[in-house]
């Protein structure tokens, strides 16, 4: 019976990236803060680790122009480490020294002025530091066989 | 060790027991869980803020954005033309978005999502599913063979509902009484729903074999409905009657005529013996007068 009535539905779903980082290294969250509408303007990005909650890390440009917004981030999270690159092309995230514990879905919300609100999210993976080595000595061990 | 293991299995669930138990104490989305095509439907949303300015609504179906509302912003509210949603700006606001003439191209998950305003933007989002049906264009047709019949004979009965999203799901009852999986005397056949590629919707047959006997009949006469329904939104039924046609057997005749035989005996008898008592008075009357 649910069958045919989900034949129906168009699956929109936001988007989500899978990246892998080894702890220590940066890391690059990418976030599509562009528009095509030249009378639109982005006025906020907020950034969420699992969905909800408060946003670990946010820019807010609501009564100034976006490359003046104001910038927040969570001390309990990335505090100093990150650091929002809105030039690039998608807008990034940048997070420095990446920690184990850093391992988590993170979901960035852009508001725009006039267009709907645009989801995206990162499922990040930090392989530990030993994990790495391992996986090096594993390619070096298949390597050395061939 | 094992303690440590078992720590490290609990901790997390019982994190994420508390996280959810504290958004859903300040959020509660109210979403019809079935709505009938072209109905309008209202979605709420109830929050609290503790005091903390709102800074944004929004109202998303699959994900995507279709309505919101933030306080700050002239206006406050901005309706997205998403393919078959009709919003009715007038009956939605902070709390409320009204959704007019429904579609079950609509059904799906709807999320509304709260945030407080600068410095923290705390955010909350509750999510409901939404099944929109289209209801059956007509009543069920039930027909019935053969609608006379001996005691200890087969009926079949069958039941269809014509095309509807999601299919009907059909009922049967004998003299009200709702016919169970599998009975002795009551054969039920599995429910056939049959897809109509181009409209979309299903139609749903059922049948079921009736092994007549003495309990089925109430004076003489069994009564058969099948009903159709989609979930407690709608329910429709259609009745009919099948009669008792069993030879009336002799012995049961004689002993029900004998009785009213031995009535009429009876009276007869009496109205005998009181023609014998009107004749005796006459015949003493008589008797008297010639005197």
């Amino acid at each position: 019976m649910r069958l045919a009535t989900t034949f129906f539905l168009s699956l929109i779903e936001v988007p989500t990236k899978d990246l892998q980082v080894v702890a220590g290294d940066p890391v690059y969250l990418p976030c599509d803060i562009s528009t095509t509408d030249p009378g639109d303007q982005v006025l906020l990005v907020l950034w969420y680790r699992e969905d909800l909650g408060t946003p670990i890390y946010s820019v807010d440009g609501r009564d100034r122009d976006f490359s003046l917004a104001e910038r927040w981030s969570d001390e309990n999270v990335f505090a100093n480490r990150a650091y929002f690159m809105p030039e690039k092309q998608p807008a990034e995230l940048g997070v420095d020294h990446i920690r184990e514990s850093d391992q988590a879905v993170y979901r960035c919300r852009v508001d725009f002025k006039v267009a709907q609100t645009r989801n995206s999210k990162v499922n990040l993976t930090v392989i530990g530091k030993f994990d790495s080595l391992q996986i090096a000595r594993v390619i070096a061990a298949k390597f050395q066989s061939l | 060790m094992i303690f440590q293991q078992l720590l490290k299995l609990i901790v997390p669930v019982l994190l994420i027991f508390l996280r959810e138990s504290l958004s859903l104490k300040s959020m509660i989305i109210r979403v019809p869980e079935v709505a009938k095509s072209g109905d309008t439907v209202t979605l709420s949303c109830e929050y609290d803020l503790e005091q903390v300015a709102l800074y944004s609504i929004k109202w998303y179906r699959n994900d995507e954005e279709f309505y919101r509302f933030v306080p700050k912003e002239s206006p406050p509210f901005r309706a997205f033309p998403l393919k078959y949603v009709n919003v009715d700006i007038s009956r939605s606001g902070p709390n409320d978005v009204t959704l007019r003439g429904v579609r079950r191209e609509l059904s799906g998950n709807y999320k509304c999502e709260v945030s407080a305003d600068a410095p923290l933007f705390h955010t909350e989002i509750q999510g409901a599913h939404m099944l929109v049906a289209e209801l059956p264009s007509t009543n069920p047709v039930m027909n019935i063979e053969p609608n006379k019949v001996e005691i200890g004979k087969k009926i079949k009965a069958r039941c269809y509902s014509p095309g509807s999203d999601p299919a009907a799901n059909l009922t049967w009852y004998i003299n009200d009484e709702e016919v169970k999986r599998y009975s002795e005397s009551v054969k039920k056949f599995p429910l056939e729903i049959e897809l109509d590629q181009a409209l979309g919707l299903q139609s749903s047959r059922s049948r079921i074999e009736i092994t007549t006997n003495r309990s089925h009949f109430v004076m003489g006469v069994m009564t058969i409905r099948c009903e159709a329904s989609i979930y407690t939104l709608w329910r429709l039924s259609v009745e009919e009657i099948v009669r008792d046609d069993s030879p009336q057997l002799a012995p049961v005749l004689g002993s029900t005529s004998s009785q009213s035989h031995t009535e009429e005996v009876i009276d007869s008898s009496n109205s005998n013996s009181l023609c014998k008592n009107i004749s005796l008075i006459f015949l003493t009357l008589l008797l008297i007068t010639l005197r």
